[in-house]
This record gives structure tokens, sequence and C-alpha cells, in this order.
């Protein structure tokens, strides 16, 4: 008996937290597929999205996407298509065929988002970019040839040795995740070491330099770096990761070099402003805006209203959008006053008008190259 | 009550009423009854246009699970579990996609089928019998076989060169409705053999003698070593099998394909009513009501709209109640 | 009587579902008696100890010890107000040493309040009382896996008993014991007595009840059937009587075998052949159709061993077994060549407890049962019908486990096995062990009816009369080897056998 009340109480919760918001119909359903189910970035793209709800008369559900399961992605999808999504967002070029195919069968569309669909695009043009069901993608920041995020980290590593002209940085090493996950990552190398020749040539009283990439230590296999690191790279004034800091940075605590030697790195994680500029090692970091997301969501509106902008591109794209770059002090002022950490929409780019004007639907107005110009100007410079 | 009724021998003959059948089976029939509130609640949260859209996802998604889990059954069955299960399946289905995109059309799919099939029944004879000709626990050469597998899983991505491989061809009918009666009946045939095999071959009774008391059963005439051997390649065929099923409906495979599987089992053969522990009251049917039940818990949840942060929690709570009401306490023993 | 009550039970009632384990029971014991409670497996004797030891609760009833109500909350509770109790099976916690065995429960009586446990005065007091015992050779501190059952079972007793004991409860403990373990209980359980202490005797031996019990109450099926004194247990009809009280019915003096006839076919089933394993050195054996051999010794002596290694379960360092010229290296082997095994250890070898008795039954006949690879469950129940019937399995069906089962009744699904599967040697080690003589009148005439079949049968024991009784032949080992062998005669005696076994 107390096996059965336990049962009746768990199903009256389970009802208590689903049924409110299964009755909260709205004109359409679009599911999103994140990559993680926690962190700022995921409260910050909640927030823009909930937002936009009433003036979009959108509902927005969630699942989580696996970074290497692609029948676990698979059935996420086939998961929100049950629960009645006109449209659906992921984060992972996984099982793109079979996906697109659900999406066919159940008559929902597909958008990219944070993924730049590399494989996809080099692989299988075809099937996913000329299908009818995919709308197109915003990568993480930049996709294909567009990116130079190598000069990026040059450019912050100058305005740095110009701010600290007394400790300047002389000395660098290198890091990046390996090359068939991150295609990209060795181009930004070579940026990089481009840039760096340059300077070298006209300045060779503030030469810097930079250490051999080094294929043992320098690659980093999504986990920590290893502390021999050091010994490979001895001597360095700073470590430029075109990878995520967070595999780097808590190697540089644990070895004990964080208060002296300087991080510059991809991405942004929960607390590094803590530690950032005059705080602490990092120096520079790179997060795409999570407004971003309005490239696919507004196309995949259009499409589910049946609408098209006049100057829709035939294939589906991929597209890049510019990236909140900071690299002082000032930078990270305003990010911490971004959506990004305040999880208030207010704060955010774009207002959910301005997001609905972005539609074909709405505003027979707007075009591709408005939804595309967008993308450009979510800048850190742009921040209000 | 049962009515008690002598026979000449002196033995009681006991008639059982419906409230007595209900008591004795008490534990069986609630291990059926959480698939029950799955499909209950499935069927309310998903009326609509996209029923049959939703019935036949459920299917897809279960289908890999439960031919994996009626082939776990003979090893838990036993008492052990393999926990290379999922690398296993990672590494076959690479090498279907490798061999299939090398020889093209259908001999690609049948040889690369036969050659993870051979591969399957060897790792089941080695997981089998290393454990006992080395005496160690079962989990012990599992283990070696699940790091074992992850290096080659890994390896083989790397030589690949991507992250993602995939089958040029298409396997999977185009017809989603064909796709989904060509894997009910997979399941359905699976499910008789499977359930011939356990519950009126040797190979059934010996593996559950085996997990009940292994020296009892060695000392009733069976073979530890044979029937370890048999139980494990049993797993090992359906491993190859759901390995294709899987190949079917996803047509990719990565580094991290099949992670997770070994412990889904579990769950699965938990959330069925298996007592880990296996022995003489393990049951075939665990497996299915096992799968599905844990594919309509997830399915469920989301189209419920349950918060994606609550959802861990709450299939933590669903999964916890259903052990309280399907574990099987020991009946009072009277003393002597 | 004269003497004072300890405990008064009332109007006692214990119900398992729809059995009734006790059917308002009232019974007193008293101070300075040897209580012996006897009576058939199920009749209530341990129920009613049990509770009264705080193993269990009663489904109603009183229960009053010196005077007061008494409701014990568990058994350490029990032992802690002076009510202690030894078991037949194992109690003891494996891996954990022989000091924490004993004073498992105990241990805040060597710590203060919020203050690290001693293990050295643990240790020191364990050792202490192990001296007082006469038990010097088992040392406190070792674990208490590297002992033996029979020192297990001393270290239980040990454990159980102290100077605030005043009841102590021995459930048929004695049948773990050798017989220098038993002396040792006996003067434990007279010192008692002596001290004013009760003790309530548990016991299927007759001759052991009647020597050592001051006093005897009968049950059967949850009630007491009578009570005899001293003096009525002195009388010449006293066993007649008891077993009448038991079972209800005339048991008849037909117990063991009645002929005297050791003579058997002339065909060698079973041979050992100068086979030395372990401690068994070049021992050989020529096992005959319809004979009946037994072995006898202490425990430890190697008779157990060399059972197993008849059946294959040994490796043989040198030497060989055959049955009809089929050299057997396994059990496997043993079995298809038709030898069945009945282990001494029921419930951890010979039987799958959670396991139903059908099951156990057809276990190693499946084989033959098989046919292409499908086996019928028709098959098997009708076999598995026809030894539950043969045997009189007390049973509501095939499907029941034998967990629940009493002990006699597990022994028949023991010995039902390898009757099922027609085996035609048959390798016996303590087949009557913890069973009631009901029972064990049942399972004499079995074996009696199986040599007349022309089966083999080794008969291993640890009780003289069973194989003065029934044994063809007997072999009394000491320290692993063979000192005599007796053939069967009337004129034998225990007295006879003894002297070469200690």
């Amino acid at each position: 008996m107390k096996k059965i009340i336990s049962l009746i109480l768990v199903l009256a919760m389970v009802f208590a937290v689903a049924v409110p918001s299964a009755f909260a119909a709205r004109h359409t359903k679009i599911g999103i597929g994140l990559y993680s189910d926690s962190g700022a970035g995921n409260d910050a793209v909640k927030a823009f999205l909930k937002n936009l709800e009433p003036t979009l008369d959108c509902e927005f559900v969630y699942t989580v996407l696996s970074t290497n399961d692609e029948a676990l992605n698979l059935t996420k999808v086939q998961e929100l298509i049950a629960a009645g999504c006109d449209g659906i967002i992921i984060t992972m070029d996984s099982s793109m065929d079979s996906i697109l195919a659900e999406c066919r069968d159940a008559g929902v569309y597909l958008g990219g988002y944070l993924c730049d669909f590399d494989s996809s695009f080099r692989n299988n043009y075809d099937g996913v970019f000329k299908n009818e069901n995919f709308v197109g993608a915003v990568a993480d920041g930049g996709c294909g040839d567009d990116i130079k995020r190598g000069y990026d980290f040059f450019d912050s590593v100058i305005e740095y040795n110009e701010r600290n002209p007394e400790t300047p940085v002389r000395h660098v090493a290198m890091t990046a995740f390996p090359a068939f996950a991150f295609p990209y990552q060795q181009s930004f190398i070579a940026q990089f070491n481009e840039k760096v020749e340059e300077y070298n040539a006209a300045n060779p009283d503030k030469a810097i330099e930079v250490d051999p990439f080094n294929d043992d230590t320098d690659i980093l296999m999504f986990r920590a770096m290893d502390s021999t690191y050091f010994n490979k790279h001895p001597g360095i004034d700073a470590i430029v990761s075109v990878c995520s800091g967070s595999f780097v940075y808590p190697t540089m605590v644990s070895a004990g070099v964080s208060n002296t030697m300087k991080l510059f790195a991809a991405g942004y994680n929960d607390g590094d402003n803590a530690v950032f500029g005059s705080k602490g090692a990092y120096q520079m970091e790179i997060i795409s805006p999570v407004e971003a997301i309005v490239y696919p969501l507004v196309l995949l509106l259009n499409k589910i209203n049946g609408v098209a902008f006049p100057d829709q591109p035939a294939d589906a794209e991929r597209k890049s959008s510019s990236v909140l770059l900071m690299n002082s002090d000032e930078d990270m002022a305003k990010f911490e006053k971004s959506i990004y950490l305040t999880a208030n929409a207010a704060d955010a780019f774009l207002s959910a008008e301005e997001v609905l004007n972005l539609t074909a639907y709405a505003n027979p107005n707007a075009t591709y190259a408005g939804l595309c110009d967008v993308l450009e100007h979510m800048t850190i410079d742009d921040l209000k | 009550m049962a009515e008690n009724v002598k026979t000449a021998a002196g033995k009681t003959d006991e008639r059982v009423s419906f409230a007595g059948f209900i008591k004795n089976h008490i534990f069986d029939l609630t291990a059926y009854a959480g698939l029950a509130v799955m499909v209950i609640l499935f069927l309310i949260f998903n009326s609509g246009p996209r029923f049959m859209y939703n019935l036949s996802s459920v299917i897809q998604a279960a289908a890999v699970y439960s031919i994996l889990a009626l082939g776990a059954v003979f090893i838990y069955s036993m008492g052990f579990m393999d926990v290379s299960l999922g690398q296993q399946v990672g590494v076959y289905v690479i090498l279907m996609i490798l061999i299939g995109n090398a020889i093209g059309g259908v001999l690609g799919i049948v040889v690369g089928f036969i050659a993870v099939l051979a591969l399957a029944l060897l790792c089941g004879a080695i997981n089998g019998a290393v454990s006992i000709f080395l005496g160690l626990p079962s989990i012990v050469t599992s283990l070696f076989l699940m790091f074992f597998f992850t290096g080659a899983q890994y390896l083989m991505m790397e030589a690949t060169g991507e992250n993602t491989i995939r089958l040029a061809q298409t396997i999977r009918p185009a017809d989603r409705n064909t796709y989904s009666l060509m894997l009910v009946i997979i399941i359905a045939v699976l499910a008789i053999i499977g359930g011939y095999v356990f519950n009126y071959t040797k190979l059934g009774k010996y593996t559950r003698a085996i997990g009940a008391n292994k020296t009892t059963a060695q000392q009733s005439g069976i073979s530890l070593v044979k029937w370890q051997v048999f139980g494990y390649m049993a797993l090992g065929f359906c491993i190859a099998v759901g390995s294709f099923v899987m190949l079917t409906r996803t047509g990719t495979a990565g580094k991290g394909t099949g992670t997770g599987y070994a412990m889904d089992i579990m769950i699965c053969l938990i959330l069925g009513g298996m007592p880990l522990k296996g022995g003489m009251k393990s049951k075939i049917s665990s497996a299915l009501v096992g799968a599905f039940t844990y594919t309509l818990l997830s399915n469920v949840l989301t189209t419920m709209g349950v918060p994606l942060n609550w959802i861990n929690f709450v299939k933590a709570c669903i999964f916890l109640l259903i052990v309280l009401l399907t574990c099987r306490k020991s009946k009072g023993i009277l003393p002597r | 009587m004269g003497k004072e009550p300890i405990i008064e039970v009332r109007h006692m009632v214990k119900n398992f579902g729809p059995t009734r384990a006790l059917r308002d029971v009232d019974v007193t014991f008293y101070r300075g008696e040897i209580r012996g409670l006897v009576g058939e497996n199920g009749s209530g004797k341990s129920t009613i100890t049990s509770i009264i030891a705080g193993m269990q609760k009663a489904t109603s009833g009183e229960m009053f010890y010196k005077g007061e109500p008494w409701n014990p909350a568990s058994m350490v509770d029990s032992q802690l107000h002076g009510i202690s109790m030894v078991l037949q099976e194992a109690n003891t916690i494996p891996n954990c040493t022989v000091a924490e065995n004993i004073f498992a429960g105990r241990f805040n009586e060597f710590a203060k309040a919020n203050s690290f446990l001693s293990m050295r005065k643990v240790n020191k007091a364990a050792q202490e009382v192990l001296d007082s015992f006469g038990l010097q050779h088992i040392k406190a501190t070792d674990n208490i896996n590297q002992y033996g059952f029979e020192d297990r079972k001393l270290i239980e007793i040990v454990r159980c008993v102290s100077d605030e004991t005043e009841v102590f409860v021995v459930d048929e403990t004695t049948t773990a014991l050798s017989h220098e373990g038993r002396e040792l209980l006996y003067k434990l359980i007279h010192k008692l007595k002596d001290n004013n202490k009760c003790v309530i005797f548990i016991s299927h031996d007759m001759d052991e009840i009647l020597e050592q019990c001051t006093d005897l109450t009968v049950l059967r099926d949850g009630e007491i059937k009578g009570s005899l004194t001293r003096e009525e247990m002195d009388a010449p009809d006293a066993v007649k009587k008891i077993r009448f009280l038991m079972v209800g019915r005339e048991i008849g003096d037909a117990y063991y075998r009645e002929d005297y006839d050791s003579s058997h076919l002339p065909d060698v089933t079973l041979k050992l052949d100068h086979v030395s394993f372990g401690p068994i050195k070049d021992f050989s054996l020529e096992l005959h159709k319809g004979e009946i051999i037994g072995f006898g010794g202490l425990s430890g002596c190697g008779m157990h061993e060399i059972g197993r290694a008849a059946f294959g379960l040994e490796k043989l360092a040198e030497g060989k077994v055959t049955c009809e010229g089929k050299e057997i290296k396994s059990c496997l082997d043993a079995i298809e060549s038709g030898i069945g095994y009945i282990s001494k250890n029921r419930d951890t070898e010979a039987l799958i407890l959670e396991g139903a008795i059908g099951e156990n039954i057809v276990l190693p006949s499946l084989n033959a049962l098989s046919k292409r690879t499908f086996i019928s469950p028709k098959a098997e129940k009708k076999l598995s019908g026809r030894e539950i019937d043969n045997f009189r399995i007390k049973c509501n069906s095939g499907k029941q486990w034998v967990n629940t089962l009493s002990g006699g009744n597990k022994q028949k699904v023991s010995f039902s096995k390898w009757t099922a599967k027609a085996s035609e040697v048959l390798i016996m080690d303590c087949p009557t062990r913890g069973v009631d003589i009901g029972v064990k009148q049942f399972m004499y005439h079995v074996i009696d009816e199986m040599k007349k079949q022309g089966k083999s049968i080794i008969l291993i024991s640890e009780e003289l009369a069973e194989l003065i009784g029934m044994a063809d032949k007997i072999i009394i080992m000491k320290d692993f080897q063979v000192m005599h062998e007796f053939m069967r005669s009337p004129e034998l005696s225990e007295t006879d056998i003894i002297e070469y076994m200690i």
C-alpha cells in the first residue's frame, strides 16, 4: 500500500511540473537542442528566447544533445517532434541524414546554432544544405574562410603589450584542439605566426618569440592540459589558446603560474571574469553572442509561416556571426552587463519587436541581407 | 484464499483463487506496472495527428535497447554484467560503415555484418572463458574489453580523419512505416528466439542455475566454462544485430557511438524487474518491458514538457520508485 | 515442581501467512533445569525459542521473564537481559576477527562515550573468555574465516554465554560439533543448570536428549503434546513414548535395516585406485553393485574428502577414479557415468534455495530431457511430480521455493535429484543431518530399497548408529588414513568403533 501511494505522489509531482507548460498553448513550438543543460550561456539564451515568446507567439522547449552519441541525438530530435515542435534548432552536426528524414516525415524544419556543420558541408552538402527541411546554420563565431581568429589573438597580444609596457609578453606558446575535430584551429595558428613574423620584421626591438607547435603537448584531447606543457615551453610569458581556456587555466593554477603567466583564450566560462584583465591571468576571451540564434530562428519561422525572403538564396547557408571579444577590463565590464551574464532580456542586442521585424511574415520589407547584417553587429562595441 | 485439497499421497494440492494469484505474483505484476503507467501517459500526451509518428519514434529508439537487453538477460541471469557492451557497439558500427563503404552495395553491408558478427561472438567467448581460466571476476575481463574497444574506436576514427563517418548508401526503407514494421519484426523474432532459448533450452536453464548457485550448478553436471561462454556469445550475437539496427537508424558513427549503453541496458533490465544477482527469478520478458519503459520514460517526459532542469531529477525519482516496487523481498522462511 | 519459573509463555500464537507455526501454546521454563524440546521439523520448537530470544515477534500471546512482561526488541536486547541463543546454521560474521565476532553489538562496553574504541581491550577480553571455555587453540585476533564450522560454532557459544546469562537456548547446535565440542557444550549446560540457570536444549538426537536433559517437552504441529520428567525419561519405553508424541503414530521398531546380509553383486561400479590428493595418500576402494560402504570418523578425518574425490570434485595428484571403467576427472564425468552426490552442505552446495522444488529436482536430468534443444515443461513436471510423490515431499506444488521447506523436506529434494536422474551410484555425505526422526526413518527405507535395486552407495556419516544400522562395510578414518574396516554384524557396537576414531 505504501508503495502504491508513493507511486501516486510521484505521478502527481510529475503532472504538477508538466501540466502547466502543457497548457501554455501557443501558435508555434520551436525545439532547441543544446549541448549542455547548465551554464551562463544556457541561461542567457533561454532568457532571450523566453522574452520573444509573447511577441512571436511562440513556445520554446529544450533538450540536451550528446556530443558523441548519434543515435541519442536522433532520439532527442524525435522526442522534440513528438512534443509537437514545428521547428527545431540543434547545436550538433550529427546524424543529419536521419534527422532530416525525420523532419521530412513530420513536416518539421531544422536549423543550426553554435555549429558550422563543417562535416556535412564538406561531405554531404547536397544531403544537408540542399535539403528542403534545412534552413541554415549560424556558427559559433566564424566558419569557413571567414575565420581570421589568429589575427584577433595577435591583436590582443599587441594591445596587451601597449597597455603593459613594463611587463610585455615577448615569449608565447600555443594550444589547440585536434585537427580532425576543429580543422580551422590549425589555420588560426598559422595566421597568428604570420602576423608575428610581420610584426617582428617591422619591430625587431619588440620581437615576440613563438615556440614551435609541439603535437605531443600542445594538442588538447578535450581534457585538461598536462603540466608537462610547461617543461616543453620553459620561460614563456603567455599561452595563446585557440581552443577553450577552460582546458588550460586549471593546469596553470595547479602549476602555480596563474599569477605570473597570461592566457589569451577562446571561449568564456562561468567565473572567468573574476580572473580577467587586471584581476588575473585571462587577457583575452571570445564568445559568440546568444542572440545569434535569431538567424536560424527567423528562417524557421518564415518557413513555418510559408513565406521566404525575396533575396533568400536557393541553398541553405552557414553563416558566421560576429563575436564578443574581450581583451581589456573595459571590454569585460561591458560584457558583464550583457545578457550573457545578466540573463536579462533587456540587456540583449535585440528586443522582441526587433526580432519580429526581421521575419518576412511580420515585416514584408524584411530581407535575408538584413538578417545577415544583424549577425555582423553583435560585437563588444555594439553593446549598449 | 487458496483451498488446500489433500491428495492420496498426502500432498496438498492448492487450487489458487484470483486473489491468491495476485498475491503470489505481486512482484511480477508490479514489474509491468511501470510500463503500464508509461504507456498510459504516452497515450494521453501523444494523441493527435502525430501519434503514429511518435509511436514509430518510440519503436526506433527502443529497438536497439530491446535487442541488446535480450542478449544481456543471459549474462545478468548468471549474476554478471558486461561493461564493454557500448564500446563494442561503437566499434561494430564503425566497422560496418568502413567495410560497407569500401566494398559498396548490398555485398558490402552483408560482409560488414558477417565480420562484425564473427568478432562479436569471439569477444563473447573471450569474455566468458577468460574470467574462469584466470579466476577473475567477469567484470574484470569485460573492463579489459571495454578499454580495448574504446582505444580501437578512437584509433579507427582518428585514421578516418573525421569526427563522424557515414554509410554512403541508405540501408533503411524510405517509408517510415515500413521501417517501423521491419524493426518490430526484428524485435519480435529475436524475442521469440530469446524466449524459447531462455525458457526451454539448456542455455537458459543453466545460466539461471549458475546465477542462483554456481556450486550447486556445477555439482549438478553443469559445465561453468561452457555455459558461461555460450551465454556471453548469445549476448555477442545480440550486440552484432543491435549494432546493425543502430546503423540502419543513424547511418553514421563517431568516437562516442555506443557510449554509456552498458549502463542504459542495466537500467532497462532493472526497470524490467530483472534481479541484478540473477538466478532462477530471471525473466527474459524484463528485456522488452524494461527497454520500452526506459524509452517511453524519456519520450513522455519530453512530450509532457517537463522542464529540462527537472528531467534528470524526475527520471531518478521514477527509477527509484520502480526499483522499490519491483525489488524482491525474500519471503519469510519458516524456522525448522 | 518446587523450582522457580523463569520464563512463562501464555497463549502464544505465531502465523507465517496461512501457516500456523504455533497454536495457543502455554509453557513454563524453570531455573535449574535442562529442558529438552523435541519435535519433528515444523513442530514449532524453534519458533518458540526464537520468539523468546528476540529473533522474531509472536502474532499474539504473552511472555513473562522473571515475573515481568517480556517483549525483547532484538537478539542483542535479549542477550543483554540474559537470554541467549545459538542456532544450527552459521551465525558468525565472515571476514571479521574472532574478537569482533564475540563482542559484535557490544563495542560500547570498550569505548567511553565519544572516544575511540580500544581493539586491544576487545582482543584481550575475547581471549580471556575463550580461555575460560577451554578454547585456547582459538586466537581472538585471528580472522574467523580461517576456522572451520565447528570452531565457529564454539565461538558463537562463547559469544552467547556470560556470567549474566540466565537462559541459554541451544537449537540443534550439536550436529555441527565433534565429540570434543559436544562434551564442552554438555559441560557448559550442566554448569549453567547447577548455577540455577535455565537451559533449553533442542536436538533430534534422542540419545543426547535422554542423557543430558532433566525434563522434556514434546511438540507437534505447533502444539505441546506432552512432557516427560527425568523419571519418565529413564523408563525403558521412553523413546517409544517420545516418538509417538512427536509423530502422532506408532513409528514401529523398524528404523534402520533389519537384515545383516552384507552380500552384494560382484560387479565393481566405482573404483578409487591409489588416489592421492591433499592430505589423502594412496587411498583405494572398490564399491560393488548393491553394496553400501559407510565411512565414519571425527570431523576432519578425511572421509568427506573421499566422497568429493569419488565425485570428481578433487584434483588428484596421483591415481584415478573410475566408474565402470570410465575415468572420472570432473563431476560432469561423474554424473554422465551415473554417479550422484548428496553434499553435506545442503543449503550451499546441494540445493538452489531460491529456486523451485521442481527446478532443483530436474537440474541434473536436463541434459537427458533435452530433445533437439527443446526441454518439454511437461516432461519436467512429470519427472519432478513423480519424485515429489515418491518422496512425499510436503509442499504445495513443484513451483514452491526450496527455502520455504523444512530441513527434512529439503533433504528429500536433495535425494530426489539423483533418483530422478536414475543414478546407479550414490555418494551421500551426512544425508540425515538436521532431519527429524520421521524423515530419517523414511530415508533409511529409501537407502535400503536402493541397495535391493542393485544401486551402489557410499554413506558418509558422523553418526555411528546410522553407519552400524545401514552399512554393509564401515571404513573408519582418522587423520586422513584408514584405521579399520568393520563388516556388518549384529554384534557390532559403537564402543567397538570409537577407539579407532579417537
